[in-house]
């Protein structure tokens, strides 16, 4: 009897060792959308995916799906189906309103509640960005913040500058730099002896539309409330003065009359062609310097002064690079959250922008040391999957790790991108109407700032009438419901 | 003054004819040139935008990132299975299904057909077709690849107007002869039929070997991905990379994704030749009725 009794008790243990040892690693699948290199290695078996089991204790499974234009299809796809992964990846300039849809629909989990068990997730993340992530007042999702939070920068060529001895600190007013592009134009200086300079090269596309130097110095780069109404940017009389002044741009040949047109490749053929003197883009400009360009060959300016005195900014649309949302049928979203937790830990940070010691870096004496060959490898694969805290770049360790990435000049670049960056705040805050759906808000606005600075209408004749078509179709209910929301945030 | 009127090979007429031909072979082969020497040439200049009729600083350097990746093999693996599999399957499925229906006295065969053309004009989606695949428990496998392939109602249609054409005398002495239908079937219509077997071959291996989206909503694991959405990643890539983040600093190159393309068209531009003479034949399939 006693012997059975025995030999059940250790049986009984031999059990639940062998359970505890499988529940050691915590399975975890994500929906992601990954287009990056890997080296040649597969998502789910590399070395920093096992580090990231071995720090964490959570086997994650990344179900990739790489080809960015099919991610919305693949992830609505599985979303429809009685088999949700555990966490999905929303990701591009649809993330809101695929956010808003799916909880909408009651296929993803509030967080809430779970949220303030993880410190270092709470300490990390901006208040903003968390604000993107809510729908119906409750946070559906983990943002992943870019460590840049604000990326446009624009850039002038330096010896064109020289040349026509321009001190780019001078530049102030909107008319400075008026002056300054016209004598790029018209002062040949490029010193060739033909009439071949442009102003600025650009490109219009959605969210990269590469000519907002200007805007926020005519007030025209974010919603505002007016008599009653909380408008959004491109309804306001700001503005129509800032089309007015870009169709003055295009029409005197400053702005390059094949910008409607450009692709990104065009612009980049371009900008290194010589024959364009100044040019707006992420402050990274990887492109650029992979077409062998140097950075010391350009200056990066702060944006124009306002009229009223007051510095202007470079106005962008998200802090959040994506976010990340965790599903209804995620049996253990506190393994999901711990591993975003230990991200924004200074462990995680090192591992997610200077990689594996060893592999990647060395420590010298304590500090990080980035091997040469392995600067930016693998870079995008961790921001992509771990991306969730905004280092402090002006303090260790971080400040030296990106200053081995990006050099003194970069570094530069991405704090003035930081200083001089903006949102436009009362858009971004705004919650998304899942009544707009069915409406198409941006087509029209975008067609109508082509067509008005290619001189194609004219703007005075023609604006009334915009205004008008863009409330009836859809625009008036837009207004009301952000006019609501508006009201009740910051009235009384 | 009759050998004058007709066309000489020294005519003018054909010279232009001829010179016109090879314009328009020149025009056809233009990509192709351009997809091989950017992939052969050396990657920083083709990043600095020089392109010349010859490869400028002839390199391996694409190639060698290229086969260095796995999945690129595995791609291929999974693309090849599914193309030789997956036809074979079609073929032998949808040929037997058209002999079947070709018979007019098989009972219910009018409603059979009609079915057919339903599904030729009418289909689920997406999302049902997901459904069902779960179900069946075919997700993350290569069967669902080739499954769903597996039937094709417009290849059908063609297949039962060729069955029907074959006369019935031919069967009736096969027949005699005591052949069953098995026989008549694989030793008398198929062979009669060759060229449009043949057609419908060469449409569902193409089909195969190009097919993107079902690879891309079926399969989840990298390993299993077919070639085509590795190319379709490679060259979305480009795309992404300022979108998110400034650190990604090996952009992966134009010379990459040529040498990628290049690499995965080549057994296709290499079979085509050898079955186009099929193809040639296949297309007059329906063209005149007996």
């Amino acid at each position: 009897m006693y012997k059975r009794i025995l030999s059940l008790v250790l049986a009984l243990v031999m059990v639940l060792s062998l359970s505890a040892a499988m529940a050691e690693a915590t399975k975890v699948s994500i929906l992601t959308n990954i287009n990056v290199d890997t080296e040649g290695t597969d998502v789910n078996d590399n070395d920093y995916i096992h580090y990231i089991e071995e720090k964490t204790g959570i086997d994650v499974e990344f179900i990739n799906e790489a080809t960015s234009a099919y991610y919305p299809q693949k992830l609505n796809t599985i979303m429809a189906s009685n088999q949700l992964p555990d966490a999905v990846m929303l990701m591009g300039d649809t993330q809101r309103t695929d956010l808003a849809r799916l909880a909408y629909e009651g296929l993803l989990m509030p967080l809430d509640d779970l949220l303030p068990n993880y410190p270092n997730l709470m300490a990390s993340l901006k208040q903003e960005a968390w604000e993107i992530c809510k729908y119906d007042g409750k946070t559906y999702a983990v943002p992943f913040q870019r460590f840049d939070s604000t990326p446009y920068m624009t850039f002038l060529r330096k010896d064109w500058l020289e040349a026509l001895n321009i001190d780019p600190e001078s530049l102030q007013t909107i008319d400075d730099w008026y002056t300054m592009l016209k004598r790029f134009v018209e002062e040949d200086p490029d010193g060739n002896g033909v009439d071949d300079t442009y102003g600025i090269v650009a490109t219009t596309s959605g969210t990269h539309f590469t000519n907002f130097t200007f805007i926020d110095a005519f007030g025209a780069a974010r919603a505002k409330y007016v008599d009653g109404e909380l408008l959004p940017n491109f309804l306001l009389p700001e503005y129509k003065e800032w089309l007015r002044f870009m169709n003055k741009l295009y029409s005197e040949g400053i702005l390059d009359p094949t910008f409607i047109i450009d692709s990104d490749g065009a612009l980049w053929e371009k900008v290194a062609s010589g024959k364009y003197g100044m040019f707006m883009w992420f402050w990274g400009i990887q492109e650029y310097l992979s077409k062998g360009c140097d950075r010391a060959d350009l200056v990066a300016v702060k944006p124009p002064l306002r009229a009223d005195g007051t510095q202007a900014s470079y106005v962008y649309s998200s802090p959040n690079r994506h976010m990340m949302a965790i599903t209804v049928d995620c049996p253990n979203p506190e393994a999901v959250l711990s591993m975003w937790d230990w991200a924004c830990s200074e462990e995680g940070g090192v591992f997610l922008y200077a990689g594996l010691e060893g592999k990647d870096y060395a420590l010298v004496d304590g500090q990080i040391v980035l091997h040469e060959d392995r600067k930016g490898k693998n870079l995008g694969w961790r921001q992509l999957t771990l991306g969730v805290q905004q280092p402090n770049a002006a303090e260790e360790p971080y400040r030296s790790i990106l200053a081995q990435s990006f050099g003194d000049l970069g570094m530069e670049h991405l704090n003035m991108a930081n200083t001089y960056g903006a949102y436009n705040e009362l858009e971004l805050f705004c919650p998304i109407f899942t009544e707009l759906s069915q409406y198409d808000l941006i087509t029209p606005v975008q067609e109508f700032t082509d067509k008005v600075i290619t001189g194609e209408l004219d703007v005075d004749a023609e604006w009334d009438n915009f205004v008008k078509r863009w409330r009836s179709a859809g625009g008036d209910l837009k207004i009301k419901l952000a006019t609501e929301w508006y009201n009740t945030q910051f009235a009384k | 003054m009759m050998k004058k009127r007709s066309r000489s090979r020294n005519s003018f007429s054909y010279r232009l004819i001829i010179a016109a031909l090879v314009f328009f072979a020149v025009l056809c082969v233009i990509p192709f040139w351009y997809v091989m020497v950017t992939s052969f040439s050396d990657p920083q200049l083709v990043k600095e935008g020089q392109f010349r009729i010859l490869p400028t600083g002839y390199s391996l350097q694409a190639y060698e990132m290229l086969f260095r990746d796995q999945r690129f093999f595995s791609g291929l693996g999974i693309t090849v299975f599914r193309t030789v599999v997956g036809t074979s399957l079609s073929v032998l499925v949808q040929t037997a299904m058209a002999y079947a229906l070709a018979k007019r006295f098989l009972p219910g065969q009018a409603l059979l057909t009609r079915l057919v053309v339903f599904t030729l004009l009418f289909n689920g989606g997406i999302i049902p077709n997901y459904l069902v695949i779960q179900k069946l428990h075919l997700l993350d496998t290569v069967w669902a690849l080739i499954l769903p392939m597996g039937f094709n109602p417009w290849n059908v249609m063609l297949l039962i107007s060729f069955f029907a054409a074959l006369p019935a005398s031919l069967e009736e002495s096969a027949k005699i002869d005591g052949a069953n239908d098995l026989l008549i079937y694989s030793r008398i219509a198929i062979p009669l039929s060759l060229p449009a077997v043949a057609t419908i071959l060469l449409f569902i291996a193409v089909r195969h070997w190009n097919e993107l989206m079902d690879g891309i909503i079926y399969i989840h694991a990298s390993n299993l991905k077919p070639m085509q959405v590795y190319l379709v990643e490679l060259v979305m890539r480009t795309q992404m990379s300022s979108m998110i983040e400034p650190t990604e600093q090996n952009i992966t190159s134009v010379s990459m994704q040529t040498a990628v393309i290049f690499a995965s068209c080549l057994p296709i531009i290499i079979l085509y030749p050898f079955l186009q003479k099929y193809f040639v034949t296949g297309i007059m399939v329906g063209a005149v009725k007996g």
